[in-house]
């Protein structure tokens, strides 16, 4: 368990350094942030000196050791547009994002689960086959058209949720609805493909042999074990909520990180998009650190190392 | 399913796909006028169902263009650009999972950690962060969804690499004299390309989607070219008093990508059911 648990450590590591990596890369090839900061008619010696008191006269390799060596103790550099530090950026918004994604997350699961499992019962039934071209729909529905058909409908012709913006729990509504069918479809019909499997296994027979009710053979003994792939996807599927998040914000000018991401994006603000995305990777990794770590809970059979 | 239901949904999915594509196709000679003219008269007119005019079936934007003439020659742009980045993503996943699997070792140790990587950043931060340095514009958006996708066949064609390199044929193949880019391009891909056809089927769908949510965004293509995106991203300002421009393109994208999926479902049923709990 130990051997497991570093090796997972020690690759969650190197996925973390590789994406600090790649997005460093990736923005410094974008253009010279210097021009953005100092007029457009500034003297040559102006930008010169702008950018060594930045540090983007450095080496490039030398910058991201910095930049690393700065992360690791909290550092993420100082934004460029807002001249405050990242993190604090960062933390000012990321509570709103998670509470977005988090929302997102339990609607979809919430239901998902019970319209997988129902759908499994009463295969081929109307209830089914309802639930199940629903789902096709909804993953193919794009979110951003689905958000704007929302505020439409609920806020601007019924006027029953705001439009935009946040503080109270009626504004976090429609972007959670919004944002959760990006897993929704996905998962209820994973749920039901996974029950199908196990309702039919011989565990299951034996326990609705031995006389047990319908609720505790579906909840306890098959649930259970169909349980694993539906706990991969949802780890999986975090990548998508995240991303999904940044449109979702923007349309609802809901104040989390997807926003200062998008914002950065067109100012160049290069710390605050490395900043960010690098914090969202880690959350994501370590959501499937904890996605590895909750199959040992869920399936003993499985052997680690 | 039952077969005939199968058959029936893949003869609708694909007489709806076949549709929207000749329809976008010919465009030029389907649309009653051209994707940028301005008619600053005829503003925000709404569709011919709701009180509008037939010459305008769809009605029309905030400078007085036709929006069915836009959603046409927009899905050109759209479904280009989603073939496109299949197109190109699609050989280039192929052959790093082929030689992730077929190597083993290193190789695939520092492919599959770098697929990794890339797939621990969230596609559309990525994106982001390509067309910034790309800059906006309909090739870089075909290279920036290129390099976003190529990620899910490396990792499917690995595992289904792994699964055969042992296998006796390829051994009797490898006994017979055959170099390794023989045996990987002749004997392991043919083995493996049922999968990918499915997997491509559906990225298609997801491109297009991904395309749409840049341009939406402002950062794919310039507002100017009609793409089912950029209408929806223009559109969403007059969301309270025209809702037919941001209505119709999204409709457009959604029909695309379910009949899409629906097609790539059939074909994994028809090509590859292992794939199933996968895809």
């Amino acid at each position: 368990m130990l051997i497991f648990l570093l090796r997972r450590l020690w690759s969650t590591l190197t996925v973390v350094v590789g994406v600090a990596a790649v997005i460093f890369v990736l923005l410094h090839l974008s253009g010279d942030p210097v021009a953005l900061l100092v007029p457009a008619d500034a003297p040559p010696q102006v930008m010169q000196d702008t950018r060594h008191a930045l540090g983007l006269d450095r080496p490039l390799l030398q910058q991201f050791v910095i930049y690393l060596s700065h992360a690791v103790a909290g550092d993420l550099g100082t934004s460029l547009r807002h001249n405050r530090p990242v993190i604090q950026l960062i933390g000012e918004r990321l509570p709103r994002t998670m509470l977005l994604t988090a929302a997102a997350l339990a609607l979809a699961v919430l239901i998902a689960i019970p319209t997988g499992i129902v759908s499994a019962l009463w295969r081929g039934s109307l209830v089914d086959r309802t639930a199940m071209v629903l789902s096709v729909a909804g993953q193919a529905v794009p979110i951003f058209w689905l958000a704007l058909m929302l505020i439409w409908i609920f806020a601007v012709r019924l006027e029953w949720l705001p439009v935009f913006g946040s503080g109270t729990p009626w504004h976090l509504v429609l972007p959670a609805v919004s944002l959760s069918t990006i897993v929704l479809g996905r998962l209820a019909r994973l749920v039901r493909s996974s029950m199908l499997e196990v309702l039919e296994q011989d565990y299951v027979r034996t326990a609705r042999a031995k006389g047990l009710g319908e609720t505790p053979v579906v909840w306890r003994h098959a649930l259970k074990n169909a349980a694993i792939p539906i706990v991969t996807v949802v780890g999986l599927q975090l990548a998508q909520l995240l991303g999904g998040a940044v449109v979702t914000e923007t349309i609802f000018a809901w104040p989390g990180v997807g926003v200062l991401a998008a914002e950065a994006v067109f100012n160049r603000d290069f710390p605050v998009v490395q900043g960010v995305t690098l914090v969202v990777s880690l959350i994501f990794v370590a959501a499937n650190l904890a996605v590895d770590l909750a199959y040992v809970a869920l399936n003993p059979r499985i052997r680690l190392g | 399913m039952s077969r005939w239901r199968g058959r029936l949904l893949v003869l609708v999915a694909g007489s709806v796909l076949a549709a929207i594509v000749l329809l976008a196709l010919f465009a030029d000679r389907v649309a009653p006028a051209g994707p940028n003219d301005q008619d600053i008269a005829a503003r925000l007119r709404p569709p011919a169902m709701v009180g509008g005019t037939w010459s305008r079936p769809l009605g029309t934007d905030e400078l007085g263009r036709d929006v069915l003439s836009r959603l046409l020659h927009g899905g050109r742009v759209s479904l280009m650009v989603g073939l496109l980045a299949v197109a190109v993503s699609c050989p280039i996943g192929v052959v790093i999972g082929l030689a992730s699997g077929f190597f083993g070792g290193w190789i695939d140790r520092m492919l599959m950690r770098f697929t990794d990587i890339q797939l621990a950043i969230p596609t559309i931060l990525l994106a982001m962060a390509l067309v910034t340095v790309l800059g906006p514009g309909v090739p870089n958006l075909i290279i920036t969804l290129s390099v976003t996708g190529w990620t899910i066949y490396a990792r499917l064609i690995r595992g289904e690499t792994l699964a055969l390199r042992d296998r006796d044929f390829i051994e009797a193949t490898r006994a017979a004299g055959a170099g390794q880019a023989r045996i990987m391009f002749r004997h392991v891909l043919p083995n493996v390309v049922s999968p990918v056809i499915v997997v491509a089927t559906f990225a298609v769908g997801s491109m297009v989607v991904l395309e749409a949510t840049l341009s939406f965004l402002g950062i794919g293509v310039p507002l100017r070219v009609a793409t089912w995106g950029s209408m929806l991203s223009s559109g969403r300002t007059y969301l309270k008093s025209a809702w037919w421009i941001t209505a119709f393109p999204g409709l457009a994208i959604f029909v695309t990508v379910l009949a899409i999926n629906a097609l790539g479902d059939s074909m994994r049923d028809a090509l590859d059911p292992r794939l199933r709990s996968r895809v």
